[in-house]
Order: C-alpha cells, then structure tokens, then sequence
C-alpha cells in the first residue's frame, strides 16, 4: 500500500510522457492546471461546485482544486512557490500581496492577460486591493469587511453616530451580570482600522510611508480607551469566540464582526446587520478594514494564459452569483448583487452597502509588520497601562528601525551582484582540510574501524537518517545567519548578502535593557537578555516542577492500588488528546471575565486576577498549561525505569530495617537515573524551545514580556521578516542548549565518580 | 473442592478490606486528587465536542446566586447531549479515511523509528569505541534547533531532492528520524541498566552479538520499547504543518491537517475540533492499553537471578 500511494505520481507522469510521445496526435491534450485554496464547509462545496461546471464546460483545461486548512495554508504556499513548486493559481487574502510581489517568485502580474471586460466587473477599491507598485496581480473574489450586527430583540433601530451607539450601548450594559452593549475583538487591528481610518488615512500617510503616531490615530486610540474605561460598555479580553458567545446568549447587544461570525449565530437570536455608524468627532462614517479574496497566478505556471481563463470563469456574474447564493460569500463582481435572491437578502445588501466605507487593508510589505505590535499597544492602552500618544511614537520608531533594515538589505541586493573571486578558494580549502585530516588520522580511523565494525554498523542507519534531515538545515540555518537576508533579498545570490557576525554582535551586543526615560522608564521586553532570563526561568521551573511531580504520581501507581489501571488512564490523557485544543482550553479557563478559574476563585472569597496584564500572572498561565500537558510523558518514563529496579533491593532493605525516604534516596533514584537523566536533558532542551505553549496560551502577554528566545526569533523571522537574524537567533539558541548539554553529562559523570 | 470455597469465602472479604485501606490511604488521595485535575481541563473538550454547537454557553448566574449555583457553574456540562458535532465531523469530510492514513504513517513510523533507534543505542549501550560519547551529543544537538525554523529546509530535502513530496515515504522518514534522538537516548539509558551477565554467558556459550541482542536484550527492554514505541507514535500522530506542506492530495492528508480545517483567522468551528480531538486520542488510548502490560510488573527483575 505504501511504496505504491508513494510511487504513484512518478510514475504516472512517467506513463503520461509516453503516451504523449507516442501518440503526438492524436486529439487534444488536457492540461491540469493546480488551483489551491482553503475554503470548507458550504463556501468549499460551491466552489468546486464551480470548478465542476468549468471542466465540463470546455475539454482544454482540467482544474484540479486542493483544499489546505488555513493554519498551514501561507506557510505551505511560501514553502512550495519560491522554489518553484505548487498550484499555478490560489485564493488567498490581498494583504500579503506586496510582501509576495517584494520577494520575487511568488506571485506573478496578471496585467497582460486580462482585458478591460473583464476589470468592469470589479468596483476600483477591489483592484486597487489587489495592485502593487503599479502592477495587477490577481483578481479579487469575494470581500470581507466588518459591520454593526444588531440583535434586534434588543435594539430595533440602529445608531447613526458613535455617540449614539455609545449612549445606546450603556443602556445595554450591566457589567456585573455580564450583560454589554457592544462586543468586538477591539484589541485586534484589523478591527481597530475602522475607527482609525475614520480619523485619517490610518497607519500610513498617502504617500505610503509610516505615520502611526500622527494626530488622527492618537484621536482613534484615544476613542477606544474612553469606550473601555469610562463607557465600560466592552468585554475584557475579547476573543472571536466570546464575541459570538455573548452575542448568541443574547449577552451582547450589538457586536461588530463579519460575514464569517453569520454561520455561527445561533437559530433562536434575531438580529440585522447594519452599516457601522458615523463617527460624532469627525462626521466621517466608520471605514472597516476589507479584506479582499484574490485568485493569484504563480509565475511557474505553464500556462498562464489559461490559468487566467479560470480566473475570468470564476469572477463572471453566473459564477458570483453562485458563490454568493451557496457559498455566502460576498462577490467581489458586484453585478452579482443584482440577483433577486442576494438583491433581497438584507444581510448581504447590508454587507454592500459598508463596502462603500470600507478601506482595503494596506498590502504594503510594511502592514505584515505592523499587526502584532500594534495589537500589544492596543492591549496595553485601554488597560490605561500606557498613553496612546506616547505608545505609538515609541511604535513608531521602532518600526520605522525594522523597516530601515529591510530597506538596506533590498539596497543590497539591488547593487551590482558578482562573485568575489576569493569565494573560489572556500571550496578548495574544505578539500584540502579534508585531505589533510585524512592522512593525519587515516590510520587511526581505518584502525578503530576494523575494532568496532558491529558497533559502527549498528549505528549507520540511525546516523545516515540524522546526517540527511537534520544537519543540512543546520548549515543552512548557520549560513543563513551570517547574511542578512530578508524577504526584500532572499533570492540575490548568497555572497552579495554576506554580512559575517553582524547578526550575532547585535543579539549579543545589545544591552538596552531600558527604554524611554524618567517615569517612562521600563524594562525593553525586546532585550536579548531579558528574554533569556525568562527562557531559562521557564525551562527550569517546568521541569523541576514536571519531574517532580511526575515522579511522585509514578511511584504512587508503581505499586497495586484499586482503580490502578483507571487512574494510570487517565493521567496519561493530556498527552493522547491534541494540545492545540486543550491549550486553548487553559486560555480559556485563565480568561479574566469569564474564565472559571477566576470564578473558582470567587466562589472561595479571593478576588479575581487579571491573568494578562503582569508578568508573573501571566507566566503562571504559561507553566501551568505546560506541566499539565508535559506530565503524562515524564510519568510514563518513570514508570518504565521503575520496572527495571529489581524488587529484591527493597526486601532486603526493608529486613535490613531502611525507612522509606531511605529506600527513595539510596535505591529507586541512584538506579532511575539512567533512565532519567536522559529525560531530563531532553526535556530542557524541548521546553527551552516549547513555541505551542507560549504562544497559543499567553501569546507573550503582557507586550512581549513573557515571550522566550524561541517566540522571539518567530516573530523576528515571520512577523519582521528578518530570516537572517531569526537565523542567528536560532544559532544562538542551539549554542546556550549545547554548553547545557556538555555541563550536564559532566555533571552526572562526576556523580557517577562519587558513587 | 470444599477447601477451594473455604478459600474464597475468605478472600471476599479481605479483598474488601484490602479496597478499604487502599481507598484510605494517602496514596489514594493522591491519585484521585491528581486525577480530578488532569481531567477538569479535558471534561470542557468532552462537553463541548457532546453539545452538538461550536462554543460553550456562558455561565449566567443570577446577581444574588448561591454558593451551590456558583459551584455548579464550575462544572462543564453541555445544555444537552447530542452527537450532532461527531456526525458532522464524519459526514462532511473524509475524516475516517484520514485516520486510517494516519494509522499507518504512525505505525510506520514506529517500526521504522523503533527499529533504527534500538541498534544504535544497544551499541552505543554496550560497546566503547572512539567517537561513540560525540555521536550521542550529534543526536542530542539535533533536538536543540528551533523546529519553526527548520521547515523550510526540510521541504527542499524532501520535496526538491529527495522527490518525496506528496508520499507518506517522505512523512515517515522525517517523523522517525525526528523521533531518534528520544528513542536513542531513552533506549541507551534503559539498555544501561540490564546486567551485563547475561550477555557475558551467552558469548562464552557462542552467540553471536545479533542473537544476543534479538533474543535476550530486546525481550528484557519490553518496557523502555513499549515507551520509546509511544513516543514514535505519538510524534507521527500529531503533526500538523510538515503533513499540510508535503501532501498535495486531499486523499492523503493526516487527520491532524483534517482537524485543523476547522480552526482559521477569522471563524473557528470549536465543536468540531473537540469532537475530532476526543476521536483522534482515541486509537492512542488503544495503544496505551495495549502497551501498558509491559509497564505493570518487574520484567527484568527475573531474569537477573537466572
């Protein structure tokens, strides 16, 4: 079964070749043209739905669709395309665009292809949405934007300006039963720019270029803060999903979100959707951030001109209208709305008409940056921990510092590109090292080779697989971290972008531990430093605490007890069910409002903690979350080497008169230790790098405090696009765990010694 | 036949007694206490995936609620129990096809990752010779790269390379040999603590090493196998993004890609997640119960007398 699902696409590619040549012609050939998307449920069945009709329709072309889940959705797309793999066409949203046309070879313009008829389908705001630097890269599907959702059980007519929808919303608010007149995931940006873009032109100034801390986004931040803290008509720590819970409990009285929450609204809520309101300071109306769907060409299709003509199938009016009637989406070809049965659907109409408002996310390389930071100010600020004037300048530089980065490496790889003539002599070096080794050591090597053949040959295999898979991406991560690559770069060939230890002196160099000035003054979370105190302040309190008590429950369950089996079931639970779920889960109870952990907490006269907002708080939700999911491992380990104790020891022991604690200590650890010291290295070398947990629990809150030196060089390379510098970051890691390793086996061979 | 019956008479109750002083005992507190809290966090996944909707309810208590109405809020119960989430789960998607690809990747990747991992560590277990400390340390170094960071080249290997995109080869390849180093290290630190005795006869009798180590180290090491063989699996069983980057045929995804279809940016069906997360632990619990023979009783602690 196997090698033949393994096999299958070489070979029949191979058949395919045949036939082709021997048969040259004999009728058309069909092309398969790959299309990837990440649609499910009704949106899925309609599209290929869709894709059905185009391949009947016509015998030329053949339209294969794969469905990827939307969590590896970008990441398998920018692994696939740059290398030239992949579909020849994909839907996915506008923002990335430019960060995409920036890196070269991923996305292709499509200008050439397509004709005026075909860009009349589309409202100017679409296509600016899908442009870059002057060029069209695809062709917009279908737009999300968010709205006023009304339940109108509660509120029949909705406001018309902000102070309205405040004043309307305080008598909709009773905070102590968890009633609210509004809920939005506010902390969020993408749903911050519709107040921003009320005020101004939003994080960028007209021209492009940065302007976050400019009078109009102060105003904006300003807004919210007096929504939160004085109205008091918000939830804390607003989640997607807590928004549509309260909503569908009829606790929220109106909510701002998308067509996507419409599915999610449960059957016995009434409620309308409603363009946003205007705002009372400036007299503009609310402009949402949309997000436009595009199909995309990839620049290795081989037929581009035909992979346009699917493109061209999909948008026309019959296709939209279809997609819109039983796929719910919002067709970007707006001829569409015309349709009796979408003309009368007021939720869509109500959808159209905030289109007119709305504002198509920037696809500047810069937004990519932008999301997470300014999600950190937005926390920060309505919790009154910072003022907003001061936040987003401070923002503003920094950001303005990482773009400046980016900018010198594409001026980098702009230059003049030619091979150093010394580089020649790397190669040859390696060789004669090589040679040289060889002769030095040949009789040695050749010598223990003949004496331990068994041993070696025991090894190969295991060897042969680690030397393929792991350490080729580690000279590729070392070579990486001594350029400075970014996404502006990354395909300029490898010595234009040499920079040697430039990287490493400035993780290493960097000793602003401090940042702003006087009362101002705090602890600059970015530090290198900082984030390594946490790194090992995390690593060691979760495996002290982990083994420990892991080892208690093991010897608890070593011996027969009634219910044994029971209890060894279900302490081995967390480690079976998904920890992407039950992470989320912990999240969840942490929740500061409506988490049941703060209730618990109620319930036994403690007042409740706001989980997020401190550093220890929110490091306590981290550890937590990890030993919960990290003991059942260690648990079973132990319960392993606990089997290889031989029982005599402890009977004649137990004769000779040894008290328990003795036995413990002069018994069960000297002769676990085998067994555990190899756990324990392991797991500090997992939990130094454990990515999952921080970042699905607490995400790095409060700001990035919290965040360790893996997160950190995520961030870095995903969210800033540095891959150079995440690189380093890595190398450095790597180094920190190998003198731990070293220190380690030291450690315990001495001890070995004193035994 | 009477003496038989006298027997068991007997032991009834002293098999009560012995329940009743283990229930008493601190022991037994211990492990309910234990208990109780590992599975509070996983009775929210239960109720969810059984309420047949996507979110759980809020609490709502009233503002003058009592201490019992306050506890009781504490408890994750679903409105009502339907199965409406599993049946949605497996209709609208291939879900039990991706749990069978799944099973076999999982599988796979134990032999493989069992078989590789036991004859390198029963050499670096039981034989000296030079290099043998730096090559435990290159297995070690290979956990200490950040993952995130490793995708891409892994991606250029197997895909580009190697051409073992788009096959559970590749899968099982990358999954095993992520695996080793565990494997390796527990096996050697397992293999450490047989006696060396049994060995030292068996060569004097005229084994050869591959008889002594297929038929007298591996049957002792049944428990640190049963381990390291969970382990490989479970490695396999849960990944997630390597499965959606290498596979480019919906009929070969994993079932954690196919779960993952419910979680995006914008609208996450929880529901769904949890019903599949409850089905997906569900073939592990098997294994566990199967394995967990060789976790119970002292093996090993025979053998060294004889």
């Amino acid at each position: 079964m196997l090698p033949r699902n393994g096999m299958s696409l070489p070979a029949g590619r191979l058949l395919q070749v045949m036939f082709f040549l021997l048969f040259p012609l004999w009728g058309h050939a069909t092309e398969t043209l790959n299309l990837w998307h990440s649609y499910r449920g009704a949106e899925r069945t309609a599209f290929e739905a869709l894709i059905d009709d185009y391949n009947q329709s016509q015998s030329e072309i053949q339209v294969k669709a794969l469905a990827v889940p939307f969590g590896g959705y970008a990441d398998k797309l920018s692994a696939a395309l740059p290398r030239g793999q992949g579909p020849d066409l994909f839907i996915i949203a506008h923002d990335r665009v430019g960060g995409w046309a920036s890196a070269g070879q991923t996305v292709a313009p499509i200008d050439r292809y397509v004709s005026e008829r075909i860009l009349r389908r589309f409202p100017d705001k679409l296509l600016d949405a899908m442009t870059f630097a002057g060029d069209l890269y695809g062709l917009p599907l279908n737009f999300k934007s968010p709205a006023l959702i009304l339940n109108t059980d509660l509120i029949q007519t909705a406001p018309a300006t902000t102070d309205e929808l405040v004043a309307l919303a305080r008598r909709h608010t009773e905070r102590s039963s968890g009633r609210f007149g509004l809920a939005y995931s506010y902390t969020e940006p993408f749903f911050h720019g519709a107040l921003m873009n009320s005020f101004g032109s939003g994080p960028f100034d007209r021209g492009g270029s940065l302007n976050l801390d400019s009078e109009a986004n102060v105003r904006s931040l300003e807004m919210l803060t007096r929504w939160v803290q004085q109205d008091q008509i918000l939830p804390d720590e607003p989640t997607s999903t807590l928004v549509t819970s309260l909503f569908n409990q009829g606790r929220a009285a109106m909510v701002i979100s998308g067509p996507w929450m419409l599915g999610e609204i449960a059957p016995q809520v009434n409620y309308r959707v409603e363009p946003l309101p205007i705002n009372s300071e400036t007299g503009q109306p609310l402009a949402p951030w949309v997000a436009v769907e595009g199909l995309f060409l990839s620049p290795w299709s081989s037929n581009p001109k035909a992979a346009v003509a699917v493109m061209d199938f999909l948008t026309r009016r019959q296709s939209a209208e279809k997609m819109a009637i039983e796929g719910g989406q919002l067709p970007a070809n707006v001829s569409a709305f015309e349709h009796p049965r979408i003309a009368n659907d007021e939720t869509a109409m109500a959808f159209r008409r905030q289109l007119e408002a709305a504002v198509p996310i920037p696809n500047l390389p810069a937004m990519a940056l932008l999301w997470v930071p300014l999600e950190n100010v937005l926390k920060k600020v309505v919790k009154g921990a910072a003022q907003p004037h001061a936040e987003l300048q401070l923002l503003q530089r920094r950001l303005s510092a990482d773009l400046a980065r980016l900018e010198r490496s594409r001026a980098r790889g702009d230059g003049p590109v030619q091979m150093p003539g010394w580089l020649w002599l790397v190669p040859l070096l390696l060789i004669a090292v090589a040679i040289g080794l060889w002769r030095r050591y040949r009789r040695k090597l050749t010598g223990s080779w003949r004496a331990n053949r068994t041993a070696y040959l025991y090894i190969l295999p295991a060897m042969l697989g680690m030397l393929v898979l792991v350490f080729f991406p580690l000279i590729y991560g070392l070579l990486l971290s001594v350029t400075d690559t970014t996404v502006f770069n990354e395909h300029t060939p490898l010595w234009s972008r040499f920079v040697g230890l430039d990287n490493y002196a400035a993780i290493l160099g960097d000793f602003h531990l401090w940042r702003g000035e006087g009362s101002e003054r705090s602890l600059d979370f970015d530090n290198f430093y900082w984030t390594l105190f946490i790194t090992v302040l995390w690593t060691a309190s979760n495996v002290a605490l982990a083994v420990g008590l892991a080892l208690v429950l093991a010897l608890a369950l070593d011996r027969p007890i009634f219910g044994r089996s029971i209890f060894r079931m279900l302490l081995i639970l967390p480690w079976a069910i998904p920890s992407y779920i039950t992470a989320l889960v912990w999240k969840g109870m942490f929740h500061p409002q409506f988490g049941v952990i703060n209730q618990g907490l109620q319930v036994l006269g403690f007042a409740p903690v706001a989980w997020f907002d401190s550093i220890g708080a929110s490091f306590f939700t981290g550890l937590v979350t990890n030993v919960w999911l990290s003991i059942p491992f260690m648990m079973v380990v132990i319960l392993g080497g606990l089997q290889s104790i031989p029982r005599e020891l402890y009977e004649v022991a137990k004769v000779e008169g040894a008290g328990r604690w003795f036995q413990f200590r002069s018994i069960t650890l000297p002769l676990l230790k085998p067994v555990l010291i190899p756990a324990v290295v392991l797991s500090v070398v997992w939990t130094f790098n454990m990515f999952n947990v921080i970042y699905l629990v607490s995400d790095g809150a409060p700001a990035g405090a919290n965040d360790i030196l893996i997160t950190k060089a995520f961030r870095i390379g995903f969210e800033k696009y540095q891959y150079a510098y995440a690189a380093a970051y890595s190398m450095v890691i790597l180094a920190l765990l190998f003198c731990y390793a070293l220190w380690q086996t030291k450690v315990s061979r001495t001890l070995e010694g004193v035994r | 036949m009477n003496v038989v019956l006298g027997r068991a008479r007997r032991s009834v109750p002293s098999r009560f007694a012995r329940i009743l002083s283990d229930i008493f005992s601190w022991r037994f507190a211990l492990l309910v206490f234990a208990s109780l809290l590992v599975a509070y966090p996983l009775l929210w996944v239960v109720s969810l995936a059984f309420s047949g909707q996507q979110a759980l309810t809020l609490v709502q208590l009233p503002a003058d609620a009592s201490p019992a109405q306050h506890l009781h809020a504490l408890i994750p119960l679903p409105e009502r129990w339907t199965l409406d989430n599993f049946r949605a789960l497996l209709s609208e998607q291939p879900f039990l096809r991706w749990l069978g690809n799944s099973l076999v990747i999982a599988l796979a990747t134990t032999a493989v990752g069992l078989s590789l991992s036991c004859s390198a560590a029963y050499a670096f277990s039981r034989f000296r010779f030079a290099g043998r400390e730096r090559g435990l340390m290159l297995f070690l170094i290979s956990q200490m790269f950040p993952a995130v960071l490793m995708l891409i080249p892994l991606y250029v290997i197997v895909v580009q390379w190697l051409g073992l995109g788009n096959s559970w080869l590749g899968l099982i390849l990358v999954y095993s040999i992520t695996a080793l180093p565990f494997c390796v290290w527990m096996l050697k630190g397992y293999f450490d603590t047989l006696p060396y005795e049994i060995e030292e006869s068996a060569l004097l009798e005229g084994a050869s090493r591959w008889t002594i180590f297929t038929r007298i180290i591996l049957p002792l090491a049944r428990p640190a196998i049963a381990v390291t063989g969970l382990f490989a699996f479970m490695t396999a069983w849960n990944e997630f993004i390597l499965a959606s980057i290498f596979m480019d045929d919906e009929s070969l995804y994993t079932v954690p890609v196919g779960l993952r279809f419910f979680v995006s940016d914008y609208a996450s069906e929880w529901g769904y997640f949890a019903a599949g997360s409850i089905i997906v632990s569900l073939p592990v619990m098997l294994l566990f119960l199967a394995l967990q023979r060789f976790l119970v009783s002292g093996l090993s602690a025979g053998a060294v007398k004889g």
